[in-house]
């Protein structure tokens, strides 16, 4: 009886095999590993995992990209910044002023935040990540003409080295980028932090979109609350079939603020939203087939 | 022995998840391509496996002169060198070929990114999943039947045009019956001084395609030129689905057809000074000022 299971099973794991094998994936477009951690790239190319790896740093960041058109792929290996603690301050994946920066295929646990983009580069793609157990921001992607789509960003938040009130984002971004088809589950934050979580932030978006996306599990602390999508000084933005869950505690499910009281520009569309104690859609330009629920 | 299982469904799982993510391969390549400018002209499946650049001054970069030829350029890069440039430099280019595939490519610093075109023979092209800005002309031009253009994000496109003869600018161009989805378009800039117009999605002579899911976003004219969204030029029963669509001056049209064969449905429309030029509004679109 026992016999046959394990053959079962291993042929079973071999079938699967196979299928991968089938689907024609190696490591033959690596330019180079990354095989431990602070590492720094200064070339562009593949820059791949074929292992995990991990560090303890509670500063400073795991992999710094410090050129153009650069690649990180892991293959599904893990970036791990645990050990650290909850009072580290060290980023996952980090890139400054440089341009096309494409971070695929990573588990990436534990830093303050995981992957930070920002300065004067562009063009960056954040796709197929599973972010989890960032102390305060997931992804945070600052370059314009970026897309940031199909991650898994979960555990978010729970930093002890950021005065409180703060607030923890799943997802992060400011200017033009597009945020499609991620889910972002499980926000909270320290006891007694009274610290808001927010699912996706967008912030100063001339002319993105926000489609497709999940946000759920989201628990704040004391006087802390929740926002699913929030849009902060907007210009044009289209929010669209997303679904954003608020628990039952106070907060919008989808906002927009600035200077103004409303941001017409702001198409919200499609969307299902529901267990907001606070408005379901407040500022925005509230287009056709949202499903609002309390 | 139970214990024996449970170890061996673990190894086995492990194994697969780091299988089923790992980085491109090569196994499938028939060849690659060594440098710039370089013609393909056997069919097969064409891999980079180096980012490559040209300093060209005009001309092609990388011909594609066979059918059934697939480029897959790993998320390697093409690039040029706008700043040097004295005449119209295409990166990639075909011209009445058979079931192009282009994959996977970055694509800076030239004036016209992908180019496949027709003279009335070629098409049943495959174009998905690159990554092409920086141009002066337009991203991708794409000419011949059962073409499809999809997952591609194409951003700046004319911000340093000063080889572009007329200073208009498309994101994505396509000729005869091609369907495009999920495509990203930003940043599509005509030529200052030049009165040129900007496109974010040009269709010639579609038929019957589908534009789904596309994202076009911050278009700028010139003078006296225009701005479209998704212009459909001569087009007959096309299907405009679910597209976001802004225009931040104000001045353009968002979707423009042939005549109300051509469909529009549950697409957001904001801020162009003419949502919609002759389409049927069939239902659930989201226009506003």
């Amino acid at each position: 009886m026992r016999l046959p299971s394990i053959v079962l099973l291993v042929l079973l794991g071999l079938l699967m095999g196979s299928r991968g094998a089938k689907a024609a994936e190696s490591y033959d477009s690596c330019t180079g590993y990354i095989t431990s951690v602070p590492a720094t790239i200064h070339t562009s190319g593949t820059w791949c995992l074929k292992q995990d790896v991990s560090t303890a740093i509670t500063s400073g960041v795991a992999i710094e990209v410090a050129a153009d058109n650069v690649t990180i792929d892991c293959n599904g290996f893990r970036l791990d910044g645990l050990a650290a603690g909850t009072a580290s301050r060290a980023l996952g994946i980090h890139e400054i002023n440089h341009y096309v920066l494409t971070v695929r295929h990573c588990t990436i646990r534990g830093f303050y935040r995981g992957i930070l983009s920002e300065g004067g580069g562009g063009t960056d793609v954040i796709e197929d990540n599973h972010v989890d157990g960032s102390l305060l921001v997931g992804i945070e992607e600052d370059t314009t003409g970026s897309t940031v789509r199909h991650n898994l960003v979960t555990n978010t938040g729970g930093t002890t080295a950021t005065a409180s009130p703060y607030t923890a984002y799943g997802i992060y971004q400011h200017g033009n980028t597009e945020v499609l088809d991620n889910d972002v589950s499980g926000l909270s934050v320290a006891k007694n932090s009274n610290a808001s979580v927010v699912g996706i932030m967008a912030d100063d978006n001339g002319g993105g979109s926000i489609d497709g996306n999940t946000v759920r599990g989201m628990v704040p602390d004391g006087t802390g609350s929740v926002g699913g999508i929030l849009v902060q000084l907007p210009w044009q933005l289209a929010v669209r079939k997303n679904e954003v869950h608020g628990g039952g505690f106070s907060g919008n499910g989808i906002a927009c603020s600035g200077s103004g009281s409303s941001f017409p520009a702001v198409r919200v569309y499609g969307n299902v939203i529901s267990g907001f104690a606070s408005a379901a859609i407040a500022g925005c330009g509230v287009g056709a087939g949202n499903d609002t629920s309390p | 022995m139970r214990v024996v299982v449970l170890l061996l469904s673990l190894l086995v799982l492990t194994m697969l998840s780091h299988r089923a993510h790992a980085a491109e391969s090569y196994a499938g390549c028939t060849g690659f391509v060594p440098s710039l400018p370089y013609t393909i002209s056997t069919p097969g499946i064409w891999c980079l496996n180096k980012t490559l650049n040209t300093q060209a001054t005009s001309g092609i970069s990388l011909t594609i002169a066979s059918d059934n030829v697939t480029l897959d350029c790993n998320g390697f890069a093409i690039s040029g060198n706008n700043k040097l440039r004295t005449g119209l430099m295409t990166a990639i280019y075909g011209k009445d070929r058979h079931i192009t595939t282009v994959r996977h490519c970055t694509v800076f610093s030239f004036d016209k990114g992908l180019d496949l075109q027709s003279t009335g023979a070629g098409g049943g092209h495959v174009v998905e999943d690159n990554n092409v800005y920086s141009m002066t002309m337009f991203g991708l031009r794409v000419e011949g039947d059962g073409s499809v253009v999809r997952h591609n994000l194409v951003s700046r496109v004319g911000a340093s045009n000063s080889t572009n003869p007329t200073g208009t600018t498309w994101g994505i161009y396509t000729v005869g019956s091609v369907n495009l989805s999920d495509n990203t378009v930003d940043g599509i800039i005509a030529r200052q001084g030049s009165n040129g117009s900007a496109y974010g999605i040009y269709t010639w002579k579609n038929p019957d395609g589908t534009i789904e899911g596309n994202r076009v976003h911050n278009l700028y004219a010139s003078g006296t030129g225009n701005i479209f969204g998704i212009a459909n030029i001569a087009s007959g029963r096309v299907s405009v689905l679910d597209n976001d669509l802004f225009d931040y001056t104000h001045i353009g049209t968002g979707v423009s057809c042939a005549d109300s064969s051509g469909r529009l449905k549950g697409n957001i429309i904001n801020g162009f000074a003419l949502a919609v030029l002759r389409c049927g509004k069939a239902k659930d679109n989201d226009i506003s000022p």
